[in-house]
């Protein structure tokens, strides 16, 4: 308990302690030696704090062992600690980099509390080192004044308040100091003294020491960096290379003084200098020579003090020029042009005996235009054979077309200016194939150079006087505007002056031009700088096989390629196969691509491919085909020359065998004119009929009805052996029809009985196995009764008489009657012409059917339209004929009965077949 | 005024410096002496100029009296050419020695009188300075030529009260000042010739 209240005592004890230290109240308890130490880096430091007698009134024993040293908040090692006595401990730093202000000398008091007793500051640092690289200037800045600018290196941060002192001085005076106002390494020192030696150098100096630099002795005269030449001026001469430059200098001085002299051309960057012996003494004008003619010129000047003094004194300051003087400029009187202009042609139009040509040339270069160009003067002369007098020609303009003949001409220009004309360029034109158009160049090349386009050539000869080179943009020659320039004769190689443009296509052309002939020009295509197609190729398929495709494109253009097509790269696939690249030659517009599968869609597409890069074009797709070409040719063929074989085969078998199946099929009918039951009756001659031809004329006869009655042997008739007979009689009965399908109707009779008698070429089988009957009903043109007699005759080739059965009067109806009985036919048709169209005989056609199957009905009544079923099928017959007109109907069934019912018909022959005996007469 | 004879191929014997020293020394302040002259005769036209009547007056040549420490250098050609070169040298010092604070009071004076002749002023500033720099060129050619230059006597220069007295001396300064330059040039060059470059 006590214990703790004397340590609270020593706490209030010390608080008012350092309260009272603060301000100054109470006596200090101790202090430190130094008291505001400098204290060099990497050096040792010692400090010494003494303990005061008012420490005695701290509580406890007080002694030196109770010191604690502090730098800053940390406690120095005990090591360092030495203690004098019972009132002073010594510390000491062997190390300046623990040395870290403030340093404090503390008491650990009874309790542990720290008391502290003083605390200094110490400052670290280097002393200045010696300043290095003194430089003095005397610089001009009045006529009459002159300052000395001094500057030095110096040296090391000390980390210290060092101040740096320039100081100079005469041998017997001594001047102020020059202290910097700005930094520490320059001062200037104002009115500097001329022509007298003057010793100048920099003290540096800290709490740690001074420094001095090394002394620097110059009379300021030498080097003297003058104010630029003032009021520089340049004065035109009458002499065309020749300009007079003036100046003033501001330096009046008994000195000598030097300058230089610069001018260049106005646009130029490079300047010449007028030799330095040539104005190595005070002066304020010079005259340059050798200049150009009319060209404008810029003059600067400058000076400096010409070295006088000893060398020793000077090379601590060296002579210095003054800055360049404000730039004059000038112009100098114009001169005659020292060359011809550049003179080229251009063929516009040829034919024979005639030419017309474009002469141009080049505007004079300024330099060798040597003025202003006034005009130009051409002359142009005619060489043998030719031999007309020359032209002249004056213009102002740099082009004339002139049309001449064809032959060898020479054209020379010469430029005028105010002064003179040039020399002469002369051009010669050859004559078409001339012999003076000779050898080409070798070699010509193109290709980009630092931007532009570099033409390199190899000379042919030694005797070219010059080179024109031609170019234009577009690779087409067809449609170039073409631009030339023209090079020396020395020249292998040259830029192309114009403006190139990148990605267009040049066509650069050489010419060599001689003495008296030019060569042939010789050319290359370059880019100023390529890049990547516009486009790729377009590609199509030109023809697609089974296994192979034939793809073609359109080539890129000039204005498309942006560059040389090195190939064409064309990629095909099938829809989810792999890709297959195939590079072509650019100059190729089609490809076959083979090894494809059959029935397979193709995708294919191409890029074209520069030194820059490549530009796919749209893709196409195909499809190859299933087949290949005379697959199925070879396959059809085959099949149908095998169906074509059977058939034949067939048909050979079916005739070699012919009598087989003739035999069982179409067994041979035995001849009813041999047969026994058979009597024809009565015996009626032949020539009957012949006479009724003569009889009747053509057109008496209106109708002829055939009636067909089958031979009592009907059982060996079937109606499949009809059939084939039939379809014959159809076919017949198309062409022949007419007459018989109207006497079919009148007599209810099929027509194709007519035909079939008419087709007398039937074998002797055939109508002998038909046993037809016929009757001819002779009929006026409705109703009209003819005048004659007329006759019935059955056209059945069945030996119905016997007249017919004799083979000379067949002979005679064949040779004879047969023409007359067509011809009677055609002229009964010719009659009902006029009543029935063609419509009517169409329906004819359709109706026979009706009139066959009719025929059964027929034959079973055995009579000529008797019975109710006749009347139906005449009604019916007269409805499909004559469907329009009412009135007619009447007149038909009239008709169709006056051939049936009429009593007084006995030229009609009935089928006597109900009774035996054969025919007999009504 | 003393005169000390001097013998001048013991003087470059016994000489520290090289001939080429001494001669660079002597064009050296040869130079300054033609600098001096041409600047002397400005300050006097610039001095006449700010001062007023008379002074500009065509008839206006007041005799220039010495002042002590500041003799007038005009010599007979004869006894001109009886000094040797390190008489004339040291002649020539003590005036150039003393003339700065003739210059100097002239240039209080004027400050005062002619308080806006900053160029006189100047030019007062620069012939005070050319003057202590010829003094210490001379004094280096007499030492390269072995010479023992006479110390300086402390000089006071006359301070009139009057204005027109003052700038009568200070007129007079300016006289004698142009005086010297001339002198100290007509010296040099006959020593430069005897010590060519």
């Amino acid at each position: 308990m006590v214990s703790r209240c004397i340590w609270s005592m020593q706490v209030v004890w010390t608080v008012l302690s350092i309260y009272s230290f603060a301000d100054g109240l109470v006596k200090l308890c101790g202090h430190i030696v130094p008291e505001s130490p400098v204290v060099p880096i990497g050096s040792n430091f010692t400090a010494l704090c003494v303990l005061s007698d008012s420490c005695q009134n701290i509580p406890g024993n007080v002694h030196a062992n109770q010191i604690i040293w502090k730098t800053k908040n940390k406690v120095v090692p005990k090591e360092q600690y030495t203690i004098i006595n019972q009132t002073a401990s010594l510390v000491t730093f062997n190390d300046t980099s623990t040395l870290v202000s403030p340093l404090t000398c503390n008491i650990l008091v009874e309790g542990s509390i720290e008391q502290n007793i003083y605390g200094i500051q110490v400052q670290l640092g280097l002393p200045p080192e010696e300043p290095k690289n003194l430089s003095c200037i005397v610089t001009q800045t009045e006529k009459d004044k002159y300052a000395l600018p001094c500057t030095w290196d110096p040296g090391r941060n000390t980390f210290l308040n060092t101040k740096y002192y320039l100081r100079h001085k005469w041998v017997y005076e001594n001047f102020s100091d020059c202290i910097p106002s700005d930094g520490n390494n320059s001062c200037t020192i104002e009115n500097a003294m001329f022509f007298v030696n003057v010793d100048v150098w920099v003290e540096a100096k800290n709490d740690l020491g001074k420094a001095e630099s090394e002394h620097i002795k110059f009379d300021p005269s030498t080097c003297v960096k003058l104010l630029p030449p003032r009021k520089v001026s340049v004065n035109v001469s009458e002499l065309p290379t020749v300009l007079k430059l003036s100046w003033d200098n501001r330096f009046d001085l008994d000195l000598e003084l030097e300058f230089n002299i610069r001018y260049k051309v106005i646009d130029s960057l490079d300047w010449l200098e007028v030799p330095p012996e040539d104005i190595a003494t005070r002066r304020t004008s010079f005259i340059l020579q050798d200049l150009k003619p009319h060209t404008k010129y810029v003059c600067q000047v400058r000076s400096k003090i010409k070295r006088w003094a000893e060398a020793t004194w000077s090379d601590n300051c060296p002579a210095r020029w003054s800055d360049w003087s404000k730039e004059a400029v000038g112009v100098t009187a114009e001169d005659k042009p020292s060359k011809g202009p550049a003179l080229w042609r251009k063929i516009i139009a040829s034919s024979p005996g005639h030419r017309t040509v474009l002469l141009n040339w080049k505007e004079l270069d300024p330099s060798d235009a040597n003025g202003i160009i006034l005009r130009y003067e051409v002359n142009v002369t005619a060489k043998p054979p030719f031999s007309s007098s020359p032209e002249f020609f004056s213009l102002n303009t740099t082009q004339l077309i002139l049309n001449i003949q064809n032959g060898t001409y020479e054209v020379r220009v010469t430029a005028y200016n105010s002064v003179g004309g040039s020399p002469a360029s002369p051009l010669v034109i050859p004559a078409t194939n001339s012999k003076l158009i000779s050898t080409p160049v070798k070699d010509v090349k193109a290709s980009p150079k630092d931007g532009k386009l570099w033409v390199n050539w190899t000379a042919a000869n030694d005797y070219a006087n010059k080179y024109i080179i031609e170019w234009c943009e577009q690779c087409d020659s067809s449609n170039c505007s073409f631009e030339w320039q023209q090079e020396p004769g020395t020249a292998q190689g040259t830029f192309l002056r114009g403006n190139i443009k990148p990605f267009k296509c040049y066509l650069i052309t050489v010419y060599p031009l001689y003495a008296n002939s030019q060569g042939v020009g010789k050319s290359t295509q370059a880019y100023l700088l390529q890049g990547e197609p516009a486009k790729g190729p377009s590609v199509r398929t030109k023809k697609v096989r089974k296994n192979e495709a034939i793809l073609e494109w359109e080539p890129l253009s000039v204005a498309e390629q942006n560059g040389f097509i090195r190939y064409y790269g064309i990629s095909y696939k099938m829809m989810n196969g792999n890709e297959t690249v195939i590079n072509v030659d650019p100059s190729t517009t089609e490809y076959t691509l083979s090894s494809l599968s059959s029935d397979t869609l193709y995708m294919v597409q191409m890029e074209a491919v520069t030194d820059k890069g490549r530009k796919r074009g749209p893709s196409f797709t195909f499809t190859t085909q299933k087949f290949g070409e005379g697959e199925i040719e070879a396959i059809v063929v085959p099949v149908c020359l095998a169906f074509l074989l059977i058939i034949l085969s067939g048909v050979l078998f079916c005739f070699n065998k012919r009598d087989v199946i003739k035999k069982h099929i179409w067994p041979n009918v035995p001849d009813p004119s041999k047969s026994v039951i058979a009597q024809w009756s009565p015996q009626t001659p032949s020539k009957h009929f012949n006479s009724k031809e003569q009889i009747y004329p053509e057109g008496s006869f209106t109708d002829v009805s055939v009636v067909e009655i089958e031979a009592d042997d009907k059982k060996s008739f079937s109606e499949q052996d009809l059939k084939p007979f039939d379809l014959l009689k159809k076919e017949k009965n198309a062409s022949e029809g007419h007459s018989s399908g109207i006497g079919g109707s009148s007599c209810m009779s099929s027509p194709r009985q007519s035909v079939s008698d008419s087709d007398e070429g039937e074998p002797a089988q055939n109508t002998s196995s038909t046993v037809q009957y016929s009757t001819v009903v002779l009929n006026g043109y409705r109703d009209q009764i003819p005048s004659v007699q007329t006759f019935s005759r059955s056209e059945s080739t069945q030996p119905l008489l016997d007249s017919e059965e004799r083979p000379e009067e067949q002979q005679v109806a064949d040779s004879g009657g047969s023409t007359p009985m067509h011809r009677y036919f055609k002229q009964n048709c010719k009659q009902e012409e006029p009543v029935m169209d063609e419509s009517h005989l169409e329906r004819v056609k359709q109706i026979s059917p009706i009139n066959e199957e009719d025929i059964a009905g027929l034959q079973a009544s055995q009579t000529c339209g008797s019975g109710p079923e006749r009347d139906e099928q005449e009604a019916a017959l007269a409805g499909t004929f004559y469907p329009s007109p009412a009135g007619q109907t009447p007149e038909f069934e009239t008709l169709g009965i006056s051939a049936v019912t009429e009593d007084e018909m006995p030229k009609c022959y009935l089928p006597q077949t109900l009774r035996q005996g054969g025919y007999m007469p009504q | 005024m003393e005169v000390l004879p001097v013998d001048l191929p013991n003087l470059r014997t016994s000489s520290s410096h090289s001939q080429q020293g001494i001669a660079s020394r002597i064009s050296q302040a040869h130079h300054l002496s033609v600098s001096m002259q041409r600047g002397s005769e400005q300050l006097l036209t610039e001095y006449v100029l700010r001062q007023g009547i008379p002074f500009g007056n065509a008839d206006f040549n007041p005799h220039v009296p010495d002042f002590p420490g500041l003799p007038s250098p005009a010599l007979s050609q004869e006894a001109w050419k009886d000094l040797s070169d390190a008489e004339r040298l040291q002649q020539d010092v003590m005036a150039f020695s003393n003339l700065p604070a003739f210059l100097s009071a002239v240039k209080r004076q004027q400050e005062m009188l002619n308080s806006l002749a900053s160029e006189l002023h100047r030019q007062l500033e620069t012939a005070g300075m050319q003057c202590r720099g010829m003094a210490s060129n001379l004094k280096s050619i007499m030492t390269a030529m072995g010479l023992m230059p006479e110390p300086a006597v402390p000089v006071e220069p006359p301070n009139p009260v009057e204005n027109f007295s003052k700038k009568l001396v200070g007129y007079y300064v300016c006289q004698l000042y142009r005086e010297w330059a001339n002198r100290s040039e007509e010296d040099l060059a006959l020593l430069a010739t005897k010590y060519p470059l």
